[in-house]
């Protein structure tokens, strides 16, 4: 997913400082500071958003999200490959800065 | 010359916590009165606090000037007095809403009703002024129109600025419910301007945000909504704060945790009337 000569290493996605959530009703939204937008989160969005409270793999947001969650871990791989670059793109998650 | 000897007028509205004033030719002024609520209108009284903004309306040869003081360029030439006074209405809205501080404000009308303020949220056409017509001929006093500001302590602010009204919804309402709780005036063929009799002068605590949609052909319905699937459209009818946005967010999503939230479809005024008379009983007399 990350591509590049970094591929071998596992890399780490977090929550983007301006990535913020929000109680709203019986679920949560995202806010995003830096681009004055707020996105209501379905219920794997809202799992997944707080799994990154911490800088976290994909593999160990898998494990995560499968304790978390009822879908089963090949199918949390396939959404999150899908899904992370979104959140990216969103300005909601970043790849965490090398340790 | 024949300017010179016309009779001038200064006018002062008292919108929020604000003072606005216009001065002019007093046959000038007079379409003020189809834009505001008599109850915010001073003539010739005295000026209680330093106006927000001070506009001046003269003759230019046939035509009409409006200039705000202090300002170098005027706010435009128009053909008529009146078109001159609905941009100064505009230029107060854009005012005051730069004005809001910790307030935010709503693209919507508000009534009060017996829980308390009603607020009806939306865009342009889709029936947020009829839909608040119809509570006020329901015998709900008005409260706002275009803006409805609420503060820190969840009140609406009145602002009471007259109705815009498609005449087709006072023509599809004439056979069965008449106006009679204001009065209608008519701007041109396209636009009225509604003027309530029954007002609320003081702020009201915030009951209920109505989500109307006016659409022909669209079947009459009420749904109760959620904070989280009203909030989207919500925060598209809310005026940009001119503070922190984020403060701003959050108040939005208590004020939507706080009140009932209902969306009410209709593809008439007949039909919205009935269904706004299901939902607010309002006074018989």
């Amino acid at each position: 997913m990350t591509g590049g000569d970094e591929a071998q290493l596992p890399r780490r996605w977090e929550r983007s400082p301006e990535a913020r959530l929000k109680a709203v009703g019986e679920t949560e939204a995202l806010y995003l500071g830096d681009r004055r937008a707020l996105h209501v989160l379905n219920p794997t969005a809202r799992v997944l958003l707080h799994c990154l409270d911490r800088p976290s793999t994909v593999a160990e947001l898998v494990e995560l999200m499968a304790h978390l969650t009822d879908g089963t871990r090949e199918r949390l791989q396939v959404d999150l490959d899908e899904v992370l670059p979104e959140l990216e793109r969103m300005g909601a998650v970043r790849l965490a800065p090398a340790e | 010359m024949s300017a010179q000897l016309q009779r001038s007028e200064a006018i002062q509205l008292r919108l929020h916590d604000d003072r606005f004033v216009l001065s002019g030719p007093a046959d000038a002024l007079v379409g003020v009165r189809t834009l505001y609520h008599p109850a915010v209108i001073d003539v010739g009284g005295a000026f209680d606090q330093a106006p927000a903004a001070a506009f001046l309306l003269d003759r230019l040869d046939v035509r009409w000037r409006l200039c705000v003081a202090g300002a170098a360029e005027p706010l435009g030439v128009f053909d008529d007095p009146f078109h001159a006074l609905l941009r100064m209405e505009h230029e107060i809205e854009i005012l005051l809403l730069a004005r809001l501080e910790d307030r935010v404000a709503f693209h919507a009308g508000a009534v009060v009703t017996p829980d308390g303020a009603c607020l009806l949220a939306g865009s342009a056409d889709t029936g947020k002024s009829s839909s608040t017509l119809h509570l006020v001929e329901l015998g709900h006093a008005f409260l706002a129109e275009e803006i409805a500001a609420i503060d820190s302590a969840g009140r609406v602010l009145p602002h009471l600025q007259s109705l815009s009204i498609d005449p087709r919804v006072t023509a599809e309402l004439a056979a069965e419910h008449p106006i009679c709780r204001g009065r209608i005036e008519d701007v041109d063929e396209l636009l009225h301007r509604y003027l309530p009799t029954r007002i609320a002068q003081a702020p009201a605590r915030l009951a209920t945000i109505v989500l109307p949609i006016y659409r022909p052909g669209l079947s009459a319905r009420v749904d109760q909504l959620s904070a989280e699937s009203a909030l989207t459209d919500l925060l598209g009818f809310c005026f940009e704060p001119p503070g922190d946005p984020e403060a701003s967010i959050d108040r939005i999503i208590e004020l939507a945790g706080g009140a009932r939230l209902l969306r009410v479809s209709y593809p008439d005024a007949v039909t919205a009337r009935a269904l706004f008379a299901d939902l607010f009983p309002g006074d018989p007399e």
